[in-house]
């Protein structure tokens, strides 16, 4: 925990201080800092805060998926709600309603959020007449195939800005959220862990069976607080911030693969922890402080993220599924 | 002294009764057996005193109190459970699985509590643990694991223990070592255990009560040994018949 902390609070620094601008922590208290305030306050403070509290968000509910359905490669992105998100922007965005030029982002957060949940509800509509997870799972995947064919036809009928646009906002990025936004999002993530913290005993038992063999009722209840929980986080990130991938899945995994243990107790607080302080890594090599160019999110997320589940799906501790 | 009691109870689906017009009167420390052929009853009977299957008929009382007012969570604090099989996360490690197994009933965080402590070092030590407290379920042998079961629905401390067919996959070895230690946790700490079984030698070497569920009706004999012949020779007769 320590060294984590230590690492975050180096990483935090070197976010600070490096960007593109040029601008770096000791330009503030020199004689011209008036514009390096405004590189602070306006662009990387909010941008640390968001890497911070996306990989957080991303990393906790992919933790209380992957127990849900007992599945190691369970992500956020599994429910259908980036799919449902990437719709809503893209109807927003290949429309016409907003463009590139537009400095105001809150027509694609809103139709992003609604459509995500409006995938998310849809889905738990459907996932109560089932009486096993997995159903879940595959209902979730057909949804975001048919969300991605829509796509795919408002794709082919649009013009090429537009398409730039939507393709800007696929490839993710901790730079678009607002200080309102953030603080909205932090109370989210606090709410939601105290919440599942609180079952966190439950979700053990559930691990080893405990609920669906004796009290199946209990079981149906938690699960389906765990859904919402986790939908309803992920909704709001994706619609922030684009679907910012693997971040979720690697996460976990990583944890249980370095603490060696299951117990829900501590794995909660550890993914929120241990995904804010890889988000902010990730942003820190996205934005590539040795050139005034940077790389979108999504590819450096991929590339860290990837390799460490083939990793664990070969040394994972789980082998039962 | 706890004590378990069913008034005329039936039980079964909507659509087939099992057993009917049943009436029990359990107390701590009694060790039951139940017999019965395959589709019988038994693993229903077990639900339905759990209440994950609804009670058809009649009524079941836990202490003088009726249980159709209990709660999901009071119940499941009365009995623990050892399914025939369990749907479990199979990369924990066999203490996880016993200390969130302990935690199920006095729902703390796992291996605070002094009790739970000191019932896993009882445990581990009767049935001979040790060695895979720190191994993944799924390394285990198919006989470790019934064992490895058996551990964890001790370790959940609920006074009633029912256990379906606990001695299949177990070796003679394992077979004394599990009826010893629900001679044990029925003396000494005085749980009402209930257990189905096919393996006659388990049921005669534990059980001071059988119950033999036929023909929908539930009989109860104190005398072990004649019962089984019976049963045995009944349900011989009956499946040379069929058969012809």
């Amino acid at each position: 925990m320590l060294v984590l902390f230590g690492v975050f609070l180096i990483l935090a620094y070197l976010e600070l201080n490096w960007g593109s601008s040029g601008v770096g922590i000791k330009d503030l208290f020199s004689p011209s800092q008036e514009y390096s305030s405004v590189v602070f306050y306006e662009i990387r403070i909010p941008r640390l805060l968001t890497a911070l509290i996306v990989g957080a968000s991303l990393s906790f509910s992919g933790l209380i998926l992957q127990t849900v359905f007992r599945n190691p490669l369970v992500g956020p992105s599994v429910l259908g709600i980036s799919s449902g998100a990437s719709l809503g922007v893209a109807l927003v965005t290949l429309a016409g309603y907003s463009t590139l030029a537009d400095q105001d982002s809150s027509p694609k957060v809103m139709a992003a959020l609604i459509f995500a949940l409006a995938i998310l509800f849809l889905l738990f509509g459907v996932a109560n007449r089932f009486k096993d997870n997995v159903s879940v799972l595959i209902v979730g995947m057909l949804i975001s195939y048919l969300a991605g064919a829509v796509v795919d036809i408002l794709i082919y009928v649009s013009d090429n800005e537009a398409l730039k646009e939507y393709t800007l906002w696929g490839m993710g990025s901790f730079a678009r959220m607002t200080y309102t936004q953030i603080i909205i999002m932090f109370s989210l993530l606090i709410v939601a862990y105290l919440v599942v913290y609180n079952k966190r005993n439950l979700m053990n038992q559930y691990l080893i069976g405990e609920l669906q063999e004796i009290a199946p009722k209990k079981k149906k209840r938690l699960v389906f607080l765990l859904l919402v929980i986790a939908g309803v986080i992920t909704s709001f990130v994706t619609a922030y911030c684009g679907p910012i991938a693997f971040i979720g899945i690697a996460i976990p995994n990583l944890l249980r693969f370095v603490l060696k243990i299951t117990n829900h107790k501590y794995l909660l607080l550890g993914s929120i922890v241990l995904g804010s302080v890889v988000a902010v890594l990730c942003d820190l090599i996205s934005s590539m402080p040795w050139s005034t160019r940077s790389l979108p999110v999504n590819a450096v997320t991929s590339l860290f993220g990837i390799p460490i589940i083939i990793i664990m799906v070969f040394k994972s501790r789980y082998k039962g599924l | 002294m706890n004590h378990l009691k069913g008034i005329d109870i039936n039980l079964g689906y909507e659509e087939k009764s099992l057993v009917s017009e049943f009436d029990f009167d359990l107390r701590s420390g009694q060790i039951i057996a139940l017999l019965g052929l395959n589709g019988s009853g038994k693993t229903t009977l077990f639900k339905t005193l759990m209440d994950t299957i609804p009670l058809l008929g009649g009524d079941l009382r836990w202490n003088g109190m009726s249980m159709r007012d209990f709660s999901v969570s009071s119940r499941q604090k009365i009995f623990s459970w050892l399914p025939a099989r369990r749907a479990m996360e199979e990369s924990l490690k066999v203490y996880e699985l016993l200390s969130y197994s302990a935690a199920a009933v006095n729902n703390e965080d796992v291996l605070k509590s002094k009790r739970t402590l000191e019932v896993m070092t009882k445990i581990t030590d009767l049935m001979k643990l040790h060695p895979f407290l720190e191994m993944p379920y799924h390394a285990l042998s198919e006989g470790q694991k019934k064992k490895v079961e058996i551990a964890a629905m001790f370790m959940k401390d609920a006074p009633v223990c029912l256990l379906d067919e606990p001695s299949v996959f177990l070796d003679i070895s394992n077979q004394k070592e599990i009826a010893d230690i629900l001679r044990l946790f029925a003396k000494e700490e005085g749980k009402i255990i209930l257990f189905s079984s096919h393996d006659l030698a388990l049921i005669e070497n534990v059980a001071e009560t059988c119950w033999v569920i036929n023909n929908s009706k539930i009989e109860v004999s104190n005398n072990i040994k004649k019962t089984i012949e019976e049963y045995t020779e009944r349900d011989y007769t009956e499946m040379v018949l069929i058969e012809n």
